[in-house]
């Protein structure tokens, strides 16, 4: 979000907290998060994808709708929602029409293709919506079509062959393929939101939903490009609770804005001239400045990313949406464990509930007898690993999960130790010098971690690695 | 009224605002896009 988007936005949840009836602040949330799905959807070099990609996210959205839907008739208000969407996919396409483009960076398709784009989406939600919930299929299948999905976007080799794939197609050169040309905006938080969505359908605990809401909560704008992962009977039960913009919720708003656009653009953007990269890796020789870049990288995406989630919750509290924290002190924590409680609360918690526990579950009741040990050992790396390869799928983000993982078990190891050979009485735990160890202790594992996050040339990360413990 | 509200306190609280205003304005042109916009 630039500076531009941010005001505009903090505009339309000021005027949304302030309309008088349920109905239309909620109407106004939707027809916002349509449109900030096209209008916050980056450049890319692939032709009319800037359109296409926001396309493909709504379709998505809508798709996954039909399936988790209560079989009815549709209502008429869904009927509105889906006109709403087809109105505001040909009104962009009639910017065309325009001197310059407007609204996304580039001219959208010609009309006919639209068309032909809407009638496959209507084949394909009709196919999916005819089978639905009553097929035990319905559920895995779509979960699978959304993981397959998200490992075609974030493998290196895949995108550019799908940039390739995609280039031939649209008549531009497949040589130029490039991994940069599959930017989908968002599409990583939305993708969970949907997983976690059909995941609670298929144990009948997700609530009666319309299109409307259900599109808000997939795309609300303020949490559209790097979340929080809302769960969606909590998102739903914001958004029919209709709370007022009070001054108190105004000020609560504005402060948060405020602290994320200080976090952000003064704080975080002068960290990023000194932040840790390949480059200025190779750039300094001695091991003091290689520390102060890796400082500089780990205060840089902590400011860079709470101060993202500050505004996102300020602007969706103006509009009476409590978005989930994601952030809590993390780098002023003690062990490990608690630092990952508390750093990108609502992926880790994603991870928990659909991956450490039903895996460690199943490893509790194979057939082999496992140590306990093993499986936290496992359930710990696995975890962390896939937490990794969510940010992309290659080897420094697999490193930078392994290297957390394996500190998760280490603090596991140590706490069972310490509770069997050297109990410590509460006073001693609330010492302040074995908290300012533990803290110490807790950042600096942590920071070394970011040097995987933060080079992805895994040879110059080693480098680096070996650099800074002074090997 | 208009003392209380012009106080010498609440002019530096504005001149302050105002800074901050104008560094954001103008850092956030050439500002670097946010980092997990990326993933």
């Amino acid at each position: 979000m630039t500076l531009a988007q941010i005001f505009l936005f903090a505009l339309f949840s000021l005027v949304a907290g302030r309309l008088p009836g349920k109905q239309i602040r909620s109407w106004m949330l939707f027809a916002t998060s349509l449109f900030a799905v096209f209008w916050l959807q980056p450049e890319t070099s692939l032709r009319h994808f800037d359109f296409w990609f926001p396309t493909a996210t709504i379709a998505l959205i809508v798709l996954t709708w039909f399936i988790v839907r209560e079989r009815s008739p549709l209502a008429s208000e869904d009927r509105i929602s889906l006109s709403a969407i087809v109105f505001l996919i040909l009104f962009i396409n009639l910017t065309r029409l325009l001197p310059r483009p407007l609204i996304i960076p580039t001219y959208p398709p010609q009309v006919l293709r639209i068309f032909i784009a809407l009638l496959v989406t209507v084949g394909i939600i009709a196919a999916f919506a005819s089978v639905r919930r009553e097929s035990k299929w319905t559920f895995p299948a779509m979960i699978a079509l959304i993981v397959l999905l998200f490992v075609l976007l974030k493998s290196e080799t895949l995108q550019i062959h799908l940039s390739r794939a995609l280039r031939t197609a649209t008549g531009q050169s497949p040589e130029l393929a490039s991994q940069v040309d599959i930017t989908w905006l968002g599409f990583s938080y939305i993708a969970f939101r949907l997983i976690h969505t059909l995941r609670i359908c298929a144990i009948g605990k997700l609530p009666a939903l319309t299109l409307r809401e259900f599109l808000t909560y997939g795309l609300f704008y303020p949490a559209l490009t790097a979340g929080p992962i809302d769960r969606v009977e909590r998102f739903v039960k914001d958004l029919r609770q209709f709370q007022v913009l009070t001054p108190a919720r105004f000020v609560q708003g504005g402060k948060r804005m405020v602290i994320g656009m200080l976090k952000k653009f003064i704080l975080a953007d002068s960290l990023a001239i000194l932040a840790l990269n390949e480059i200025k890796a190779g750039q300094v020789s001695s091991h003091a400045w290689l520390w102060l870049l890796l400082y500089a990288f780990a205060l840089q995406i902590y400011l860079d990313f709470s101060g993202y989630t500050d505004l996102a919750l300020g602007i969706g509290a103006w509009a009476g949406i409590d978005l989930p924290e994601n952030f809590e002190r993390p780098y002023l924590q003690t062990d490990i464990g608690a630092f990952w409680n508390r750093w990108h609360k609502t992926l880790t918690q994603w991870f928990r509930f659909y991956v450490f526990n039903p895996l460690t579950r199943t490893l509790r009741t194979v057939r082999v007898e496992m140590p306990v040990w093993t499986i936290i050992l496992l359930g710990q790396l696995i975890t962390m690993i896939l937490i990794g390869m969510w940010h992309g799928i290659a080897w420094h983000f697999l490193l930078w999960g392994l290297w957390n993982g394996v500190g998760l078990f280490l603090h596991n190891r140590w706490v069972l130790f310490h509770q069997k050979f050297w109990p410590l009485s509460s006073t001693w735990r609330e010492n302040p010098i074995l908290r300012a160890v533990g803290i110490f202790i807790t950042f600096h594992y942590v920071a070394l971690g970011w040097v995987w996050f933060a080079i992805p040339n895994v040879d110059a990360a080693f480098d680096v690695m070996r650099k800074l413990i002074g090997i | 009224m208009l003392r209380r509200l012009f106080s010498h306190e609440n002019l530096i609280a504005l001149v302050l605002c105002l800074i901050l205003i104008g560094v954001v304005v103008l850092t956030s042109d050439s500002s670097p896009v946010w980092i997990y916009q990326g993933f």
